[in-house]
């Protein structure tokens, strides 16, 4: 009889939506995944949390709040402006490339910046990483949970990123010199990657 | 008559397997970690590049701050720019023979212990880094991710840098200069190698 049950049940399978994924709040997911497997996204990401390292606590604290919001802000002008036909929207990749080397040489020179110059490099970028997160396919909430997941994963990388670099630089001697190591790596994988896709497209 | 109802099954079980087969993904260089792999070993396997890279963070070592972190900066930076001329396909003429000469001279300076002014160290080690990076540069638009690709090579460039000042410690010590200057020896000597190998004069 105890079989007669368990082959009963197995003619009535449901779907386990065991993941969130698959339901709603999926495109929450999808937003916080999409900059964290895009190279592009992160590396300068990477940089501007080293950067942030390298001056003084406060520019840290403003990096984590203000970035992440512009970045919100671009990834929802993005997607709705996108939905209203905008279509040319190369000159962002272009755009968020140069942070690859503006982030990256930064953090090489590692001197102190002015406060408005490094709020306005961060805002400026900010957005455009926003806008290159774009999502057209997505409106109401769906858009809203995709937008919120581009931005907190923002904020993670570079909360993460600005305090261990600065207590890096603060607690070891070597600190400083790893983080112009990996701001010069990232400078030169931004030449090279600007180069290859001006110079030759196709493989890029 | 049975075995062959039999033999008929097992083939049209086969067939049905055939029409279902997926990409068997035995070689993982495909996609961003194909490519980064692929970036990364690039300098490892390449003997010729290897040892220039430790040279280059041995002498910084030697050269002590700030040389120890301007070179292995430097570096990356010239190979970038070496890698847009192996991208963009402007010859360089006798590349391999370059690299080799990289190793032999950098080899030569840590055997010496040679300390030139600081710009000059930057002038020279930026100066074969063109040649490695162009070495990379013409592989990249082939690369399974170029991005990657490139992201994985500047890494490895990077931590064989790493890989040479962390053995340049040992110039804290005496007997650990020597030792130091020997690995700069040993780094000419492999240079003269490469160097009669690419020029042809030994197979």
């Amino acid at each position: 009889m105890k079989y007669c049950l368990a082959f009963l049940i197995l003619l009535l399978p449901q779907a386990a939506s065991a993941h969130l994924v698959s339901t709603r709040f999926g495109d929450f997911y999808a937003g916080m995944l999409h900059p964290a497997i895009t190279l592009d996204h992160l590396l300068p990401w990477l940089a501007l949390g080293l950067l942030a390292g390298t001056q003084q606590a406060r520019f840290g604290r403003w990096t984590s709040t203000v970035f992440p919001l512009a970045v919100l802000l671009g990834a929802f002008l993005g997607s709705t402006l996108l939905g209203v036909g905008v279509e040319d929207w190369s000159w962002v990749g272009w755009f968020n490339l140069s942070s690859f080397i503006v982030f990256g040489v930064l953090a090489v020179l590692a001197r102190p910046i002015s406060a408005l110059l490094y709020l306005i490099v961060m805002v400026v970028f900010g957005l455009s990483h926003g806008l290159g997160n774009s999502a057209t396919d997505l409106a109401g909430n769906d858009l809203i949970l995709y937008v919120l997941g581009v931005s907190l994963t923002s904020y993670l990388a570079i909360t993460l990123l600005a305090a261990a670099s600065h207590a890096i630089i603060q607690q070891q001697r070597w600190g400083l010199t790893a983080v112009r190591a990996i701001g010069s790596w990232i400078t030169a994988v931004g030449v090279l990657y600007i180069g290859l896709i001006s110079l030759s497209p196709v493989a890029a | 008559m049975t075995k062959q109802i039999e033999s008929n099954r097992y083939a049209l079980a086969a067939l049905g397997l055939l029409l279902v087969a997926g990409p068997a993904m035995a070689h993982s260089e495909v996609g961003v970690a194909g490519g980064l792999i692929s970036g990364f070993l690039h300098p490892i396997f390449g003997l010729d590049h290897l040892v220039a890279m430790v040279a280059v963070g041995l002498w910084g070592a030697q050269l002590q701050s700030p040389a120890i972190w301007l070179l292995p900066i430097t570096f990356p930076i010239a190979m970038a720019v070496g890698g847009l001329l192996g991208v963009a396909g402007v010859p360089i003429p006798s590349i391999e023979v370059g690299i080799a000469i990289s190793a032999l001279v950098l080899g030569i300076m840590v055997l010496l212990s040679a300390r030139p002014p600081l710009w000059v160290a930057a002038l020279l080690v930026g100066f074969f880094a063109i040649f490695h990076g162009h070495a990379h540069g013409t592989e990249l638009p082939e690369a399974a991710n170029p991005l990657a690709y490139g992201v994985g090579f500047v890494v490895s460039t990077g931590l064989l840098h790493l890989a040479g000042i962390l053995l340049g410690v040992l110039t804290a010590y005496p007997a650990g200069k020597q030792a130091v200057r020997g690995m700069g020896g040993v780094i000419a000597a492999l240079g003269v190698y490469f160097s009669a190998a690419s020029l042809g004069l030994i197979s």
